[in-house]
């Protein structure tokens, strides 16, 4: 995955990790929840699950574009907050089918493999609200105090806001380095 | 076959017709029929043959060919035959005047376990075929016009297995002489067009798969007639007009022994390595590039592989038993480096020191 992605700027790191036994066990017997899957072993789809994390939010489409190339992925999910009032957390989830060329040897002898994989790519700003608010809820969201949830949804605006002036910035930077080539290419011209 | 539901289709070429008419059913019920089709299943040996991934709509995760399999592997009755009759189209429509009229044949079975279904597809192309029958008085010969051929070169198939959740059904196998033998890129109607499918091995990487394989055999080499096999076998790509391959076949065509067993071990899983892919020339000359020669007191010669043999000269032993390069040209750059090419004595020269 990072060779493939390596040709792409801004990319500050690629990485996966396998699914906890924990976690997985939460997921397939979550607590006052009904069960989900018959057949958990197949059917949880980040059992092997990636992250791309990119300095800016324009670099996200050309990440997509690359896994969309290599990996054909099954299903392709933008998460974001739908309300124009509301932030909260963003991230583009993709599902993508293990490439048999990737598997290990023998991963055909065992019954209940999973088939697939999740991607999830996003910017530093994004993770860096996501995954401290992901480790801090140890219970659901809405039994948080009012005053707390406020807390969190501002600063994943603020994330977002961080998000956009530094897009602005590069946008700044990247016209004013097109403007200095013209000139070169200008004054260097007979 | 286990609860078997097969149903088979004459199936005309329509890709261009303005208005196709929907192709005339059969159900299979004949045991002697099901049962051929069960032995033309076990001689496929599906276990070894392509990977292909379907297509899906990432937006939604629909794939109408996926959805029409499930439907008539898991559905009930009157939906059963409704997706057989929309594969048949979807085929006739799929396939123009260069492919031969053809029996198309859909089945499904148990699988492994009760929840699991495996379904077959096939086409087997129209043939005439001559009938020695007795007459009335003498024995005759008539011509068969309507026959498909069970055997044929031709014949397409494939399977696709699993229980009725999202994540089966997703890959598949297929039998496609056509698709493993072809030289150009040419658009596949069995592959592409009908299942609406992709091979599962992604060009590029496993091109250049290719070259970190053979490049583990070479740095593995106990010996230069081993690294020499390695080279031929990198430049029989390089020149190739081949455009699919496996790994597999690829190792079991043009390495022996100890280089096929090191090429192998750095390919995948064993099911891959039968499966078919497009071989991307770039993507292979990315990971076996440059030829470096280690000559004694440190020296390093690195040659691109296209430079072998023209301004690079291999010499070969004069009764020594040693091979000599000698190279030749004019200094355009030069590097101060930290490190040479070479990190470690190759296993050759560890063998000629030892000796």
């Amino acid at each position: 995955m990072k060779e493939r992605l390596s040709h792409l700027s801004h990319i500050d790191r690629v990485s996966f990790r396998a699914k906890t036994t924990q976690s997985f066990v939460k997921k397939v017997f979550p607590p006052d929840e009904p069960r989900r899957y018959e057949f958990p072993f197949a059917e949880v789809e980040d059992q092997i699950g990636g992250r791309v994390l990119t300095f800016f939010g324009q670099d996200i489409p050309r990440v997509l574009a690359e896994l969309q190339n290599r990996f054909k992925p099954v299903e392709a999910t933008h998460k974001a907050p739908k309300g124009v009032s509301e932030f909260d957390y963003e991230t583009d989830h993709l599902i993508c089918v293990i490439p048999p060329d990737l598997l290990p040897a023998r991963w055909q002898d065992f019954e209940d493999m999973p088939t697939t994989f999740e991607m999830q790519v996003r910017t530093l700003f994004m993770h860096a609200w996501a995954e401290p608010q992901h480790d801090l809820l140890y219970k659901g969201r809405s039994e948080l105090p009012i005053q707390i949830r406020r807390e969190l949804h501002w600063a994943a605006a603020s994330a977002w806001g961080a998000d956009h002036a530094l897009s602005r910035v590069l946008e700044w930077v990247q016209k004013q380095q097109e403007r200095e080539r013209e000139a070169n290419d200008d004054s260097s011209s007979p | 076959m286990a609860n078997p539901r097969v149903y088979a289709y004459s199936i005309p070429p329509q890709r261009d017709e303005p208005s196709p008419v929907q192709p005339r059913c059969a159900q299979v019920t004949d045991r002697d029929v099901l049962r051929s089709i069960a032995e033309a299943k076990e001689e496929a040996k599906f276990d070894g043959r392509t990977l292909v991934t379907f297509n899906l709509d990432p937006a939604t995760r629909t794939c109408s060919m996926r959805e029409a399999l499930m439907r008539f592997g898991f559905g009930q009755t009157r939906s059963i035959r409704a997706a057989a009759d929309e594969m048949a189209m979807r085929l006739s429509t799929a396939m123009d005047q260069r492919t031969k009229h053809s029996l198309f044949v859909v089945a499904a079975e148990d699988g492994r376990t009760a929840n699991h279904r495996a379904i077959t597809l096939w086409t087997f192309p129209r043939d005439q075929a001559y009938h020695f029958k007795p007459g009335t008085s003498e024995l005759e010969v008539e011509l068969l016009v309507e026959v498909f051929t069970k055997s044929s070169k031709h014949k397409k198939a494939a399977l696709f297995e699993g229980r009725e959740t999202r994540v089966d059904f997703l890959n598949g196998r297929v039998v496609d002489h056509q698709a493993n033998s072809r030289i150009n890129k040419v658009a596949n109607y069995w592959i592409d067009d009908f299942l609406g499918a992709s091979l599962s091995i992604e060009a590029a990487s496993a091109s250049k798969l290719m070259g970190r394989g053979l490049r583990a055999a070479h740095a593995a080499a106990r010996n230069a007639a081993e690294q020499e096999e390695v080279m031929a076998a990198i430049m029989t790509l390089k020149h190739s007009q081949q455009r699919m391959w496996t790994f597999r076949s690829f190792a079991e065509n043009h390495l022996t022994g100890f280089n096929r067993a090191k090429f192998l071990e750095a390919m995948p899983d064993e099911g891959a390595q039968n499966s078919g892919f497009e071989f991307v020339k770039d993507a292979f000359e990315e990971a076996v590039q440059y030829r470096v020669f280690q000559l004694p007191n440190q020296v390093f010669v690195t040659s691109p592989l296209s430079e072998v043999n023209r301004s690079v000269k291999i010499i070969e032993s004069r009764g020594d038993g040693q091979r000599r390069v000698r190279c030749e040209g004019e200094i355009v750059d030069e590097k101060i480096r930290s490190a040479p090419p070479i990190r470690a004595p190759s296993a050759v020269r560890r063998a000629q020191t030892d000796s």
